[in-house]
């Protein structure tokens, strides 16, 4: 289990790596999709199987998905590369590996010793919390998911300056 | 029955926030930064449901649900801007973006 746990944590970190690194942002795309597979699996290991369904389901389904349409629609992968290409030096780089890996290091040091082991959270049991005690939370997160919805519509909503009746 | 520890788990969303920040700091195309944050959400979602398996009740789970509404709202709302933003502009470069003085 736990040699299992850390190839998966050693993929997951170089995927992430490779993925926020990749001046082509299709391929910085696959990359990350491969390091929420190994999200994904994480949480399957911790016990936690609804949560990884849903890992896979939103992040490596929708999520990626949604990003795969608009770099292809748009083209804008390769145009990015070419800009970022002159700008993605090891120099660049210096400052932000600084910044984040000491942001990790304090956050690692923070992090208590393991003891015990993981405790199985299922899809009953959140079921049970999300319409118990967190009914009125799943609202919020419906009301948040409509007013997504509408603002997507309608800031994407192809206009025309004449319909628009503007100057 | 798992045997792994849940800290692993926390460990593990750690470093990712950790290499997230990095991309997040470095990169200066708005789509790849956009594409950060998603990790780093994903990250804070993978320590809420290491804080579920820990303590075995489902109050973790909850919050990543929830993290899952709002990592998906802001999603489309920041993909349908970078999109309105390549329209007007025809680059996605922030320090191209920056040098217009918030002309167009």
């Amino acid at each position: 289990m736990q040699a299992l746990f850390f190839a998966t944590a050693a993929i997951t970190i170089a995927a992430a790596t490779l993925g926020v690194s990749r001046k082509i942002a299709v391929h910085g795309l696959l990359w990350m999709l491969v390091a929420f597979l190994g999200i994904a699996h994480t949480m399957w290991l911790l016990g936690a199987t609804f949560a990884a369904a849903l890992m896979l389901s939103v992040y490596a389904g929708a999520v990626a998905m949604l990003f795969l349409f608009v770099v292809i629609l748009f083209d804008i992968g390769t145009m990015a590369a070419s800009a970022e290409a002159r700008q993605l030096t090891a120099a660049a780089w210096a400052a932000p590996l600084l910044a984040g890996g000491a942001l990790a290091g304090v956050l690692l040091a923070a992090l208590p010793a393991p003891q015990g082991s993981s405790i199985p959270v299922d899809a009953k049991m959140t079921g049970l919390a999300m319409y118990g005690p967190y009914a009125v939370a799943a609202e919020l997160a419906s009301f948040l998911l409509l007013a997504g919805l509408a603002g997507a519509f309608h800031i994407g909503r192809r206009r025309t300056l004449a319909a628009e009746g503007s100057p | 029955m798992t045997s792994l520890p849940p800290e692993y788990g926390l460990g593990l969303a750690m470093a990712l926030f950790g290499v997230a920040t990095a991309g997040l700091l470095a990169r200066r195309s708005v789509l790849m930064i956009v594409l950060c944050l998603e990790l780093m959400l994903a990250a804070a979602g993978l320590a809420l449901v290491a804080a579920s398996a820990k303590h075995g009740n489902a109050q973790g789970t909850v919050g990543w649900i929830l993290l899952l509404a709002m990592a998906a709202s802001e999603l489309s709302i920041g993909l349908v801007l970078v999109r309105r933003l390549y329209e007007a502009t025809g680059t996605l470069d922030l320090d191209a973006l920056a040098d217009r003085g918030g002309e167009a």
